[in-house]
């Protein structure tokens, strides 16, 4: 069996105490500027409201992506002198590593690289991912986290992307639809009830106005099921949103006497 | 505006006072180190919170007095609206668009115009609902709008015909349907520009000629300034003590080439400020107005007794030429950083109706009553609302503000 041990010990250079001391600027430089974007760029976004408020928010992983290759590109040729021969064997002894130990933690590392160019989800979205809708919070390498509605915190890996569907209620905009359902009695005058909901949707106070209100009916075999499909001013009050045109279209819908349905419930004999 | 410098004699001056298309409106610019300045305030108290004055008052300024509020009246008497009524010209008699709209910024106060029109033209003025009838629908207020043949009629404000509240909408569209149908004959009404945004939501209005005033730049607002009665009295700003006004042409009457030349920076950014709003403009020009520091006038008092003769000419000289120093900057009531929903809600639906009474604004916003009282309170407390009587409105001075904190979060505004 050949001896290998000069060809390895040239992969990676000599390092002198500079190079140590250059080595650690870089990796220290790269974390905290990291940090500082993560925390000063939610920070300002907070501060900030729609469109605005948005974009600051999106470009936090994308930035982050930005310094770690600014980083490794300025590391590797420090460590290794930069060859086709030596990147082969880099990238060998990494993939067999990676293939072995670290499959599902680099996948979701890659996916998390993936999400940052393909933007199935940026912070302050409102996706729904492996079961759990929320607002994205916070964009890791690894990891995606959401907040619910019950304001809990959850963290989904990456790797979720590769086998599960994403539904991302804003996609990036500032503006997202919400759907508040009513269930009625069929004995009342439809054109009357779907006007009067149209008014209960431009009159909320949480209404934005740029983006169209639709009542949609449908009939169905208990009844008639009316939709206002409307967006407010911001994605954040999506759920009092709702609330507000519940409490007001049943209100409403009461004045012109529909009734709502009630379930049925049979009677022992 | 324009008037050629090739001609031998200058072109007369445009009318103070225009009524234009809604869309001709020309909203007066800012020079761009004051915009500047005034993005990078506002910067700074988004980001630090900090709602306290960033620069500490000049010593000048800290000297001078506020002014009684007689002499205020004096020195800026409320604006007479009756000119602004005369540009609006006779009653349209055209059959293809029988009603026109005459659109008001808040303090623009266009009820006042429409009713001096009213009484200039022999109108029918026409009351609005109250806030039973709008909540009922009731029809008999509809009914009781009989056209009065040769007569044309006046509604001078169509935002107190409507309440933002699903019940609240049917007398409104009930008297569009019935005005821009032309069933009614010629017509004025009058609306809030606020409002409008919204109704034009809720009832489209094509084909509805739009009209309303334009907009007061820097020059328009110092030939406003000159054109008040207010004596012989010079405005020196308190920045640099240079008259902030040119002085008027001996034949006493108001030059408006001087006008247009000698418009100082500060008008021309209060001008700015107001988005050409005289009636906002108004109100800021009066907040200004202070006295002359205590100790100069003690030192002309007690030099004036040593010689009769001289006291009787430095006194006729003051009578003659009074000095009213015109504070520097402009003073706005601030937002608290922390405001959220509930304050937007409850300034958005003021600003909608041109004022509510608290009752009535319990029923449009999905906040508790008590709450309703608390916010109205601590907002009359910040500067941010005034209270006439029992109805609620937006202060004039914090008016820029709170169009800009709802602006900023994409609530409707109006198009001015």
């Amino acid at each position: 069996m050949p001896d290998d041990s000069p060809n390895l010990a040239r992969l990676f250079n000599t390092l002198d105490r500079g190079d140590w001391i250059e080595l650690a600027a870089i990796v220290v430089a790269a974390i905290v500027l990291i940090r500082s974007a993560q925390r000063a760029l939610p920070w300002i976004a907070n501060r900030l409201h729609g469109r605005p408020r948005h974009y600051v928010l999106a470009s936090v992983p994308l930035l982050r992506l930005v310094l770690i290759i600014i980083a490794l590109a300025l590391i590797l040729p420090i460590l290794i002198e930069p060859s086709m021969q030596n990147m082969v064997a880099l990238l060998g002894a990494a993939g067999l590593a990676i293939g072995f130990a670290l499959k599902d933690y680099v996948s979701s590392l890659i996916a998390g690289v993936v999400s940052a160019f393909e933007q199935p989800y940026r912070p302050g979205d409102w996706v729904e991912l492996d079961g759990h809708y929320g607002e994205v919070v916070h964009v890791g390498m690894r990891t995606v986290s959401l907040v619910t509605a019950d304001d809990d915190t959850i963290t989904v890996p990456h790797l979720k992307l590769w086998s599960s569907a994403v539904r991302n209620a804003n996609n990036g905009s500032p503006v997202l639809q919400c759907a508040t359902s009513f269930l009625v009695h069929p004995e009342h005058d439809a054109r009357h009830a779907r006007a009067v909901l149209e008014d209960v949707a431009m009159t909320s106070p949480y209404l934005y106005f740029d983006a169209p209100v639709v009542v949609v009916v449908r009939e169905e075999t208990w009844g008639t099921k009316y939709t206002i499909r409307a967006y407010p001013v911001d994605p954040r009050q999506q759920f009092r949103f709702i609330s507000d045109l519940t409490v007001r279209g049943r209100e409403a819908l009461s004045r012109i006497g529909a009734r709502p349905l009630l379930p049925q419930v049979s009677l022992p004999a | 505006m324009n008037t050629s410098p090739t001609h031998d004699t200058p072109s007369p001056p445009p009318p103070l006072w225009q009524v234009v298309p809604a869309t001709d409106y020309a909203l007066p610019t800012d020079s761009q180190p004051a915009t500047l300045q005034r993005r990078w305030r506002a910067l700074g108290r988004l980001l630090l919170g900090d709602d306290k004055d960033e620069a500490d008052p000049a010593r000048a300024e800290a000297d001078l007095r506020a002014l009684p509020q007689l002499r205020l009246a004096n020195l800026a008497p409320p604006i007479d609206w009756a000119p602004a009524a005369r540009a609006l010209g006779a009653p349209d008699r055209d059959a293809h668009a029988p009603v026109r709209l005459f659109i008001g910024q808040p303090y623009c106060e266009h009820a006042a115009i429409l009713a001096h029109w009213a009484r200039a033209h022999d109108a029918v003025v026409l009351t609005p609902p109250d806030s039973a009838q709008i909540l009922t629908a009731d029809r008999r207020w509809l009914d009781g709008l009989a056209p009065d043949k040769g007569r044309p009629w006046v509604l001078p404000e169509l935002e107190r015909c409507f309440l933002r509240h699903a019940s609240g909408l049917e007398l409104l569209r009930g008297f569009l349907a019935r005005a821009l149908s032309g069933a009614l004959g010629p017509g004025l009404i009058g609306c809030d520009s606020w409002a409008l945004a919204f109704i034009e939501r809720i009832w489209p209005l094509p084909g509805t000629p739009r009209l309303t005033l334009q907009a007061f730049d820097g020059p328009a607002l110092t030939r406003y300034l000159m054109q008040a009665d207010r004596g012989h009295v010079r405005f020196l700003s308190a920045r640099n003590g240079k008259p902030l006004l040119p002085e008027p042409p001996a034949d006493g009457q108001t030059d408006a080439s001087a006008a247009e030349d000698g418009a100082c920076p500060e008008l021309r950014q209060l001008a700015a400020h107001c988005r050409g709003n005289p009636g906002l403009a108004w109100h800021y020009w009066r907040q200004r107005l202070r006295a002359a520091p205590e100790h100069e006038r003690q030192a002309q008092a007690e030099d004036a007794p040593h010689d009769p003769p001289a006291r009787q000419d430095r006194e006729r000289l003051a009578a003659a030429d009074e000095v009213v120093w015109v504070a520097p900057g402009i003073e706005t009531p601030t937002l608290p950083a922390e405001s959220g929903e509930d304050v937007a809600f409850l300034l958005h639906a003021l600003l909608l109706h041109r004022g509510l009474d608290a009752e009535a604004l319990g029923a449009l916003v999905p906040i508790p009553g008590a709450r309703v009282h608390s916010h109205l309170l601590r907002l009359q407390a910040l500067e941010l609302l005034t209270r006439d009587g029992t109805r609620w409105q937006v202060a004039p001075l914090a008016y820029p503000t709170v169009r800009e904190f709802l602006r900023s979060r994409s609530y409707l505004t109006d198009d001015f």
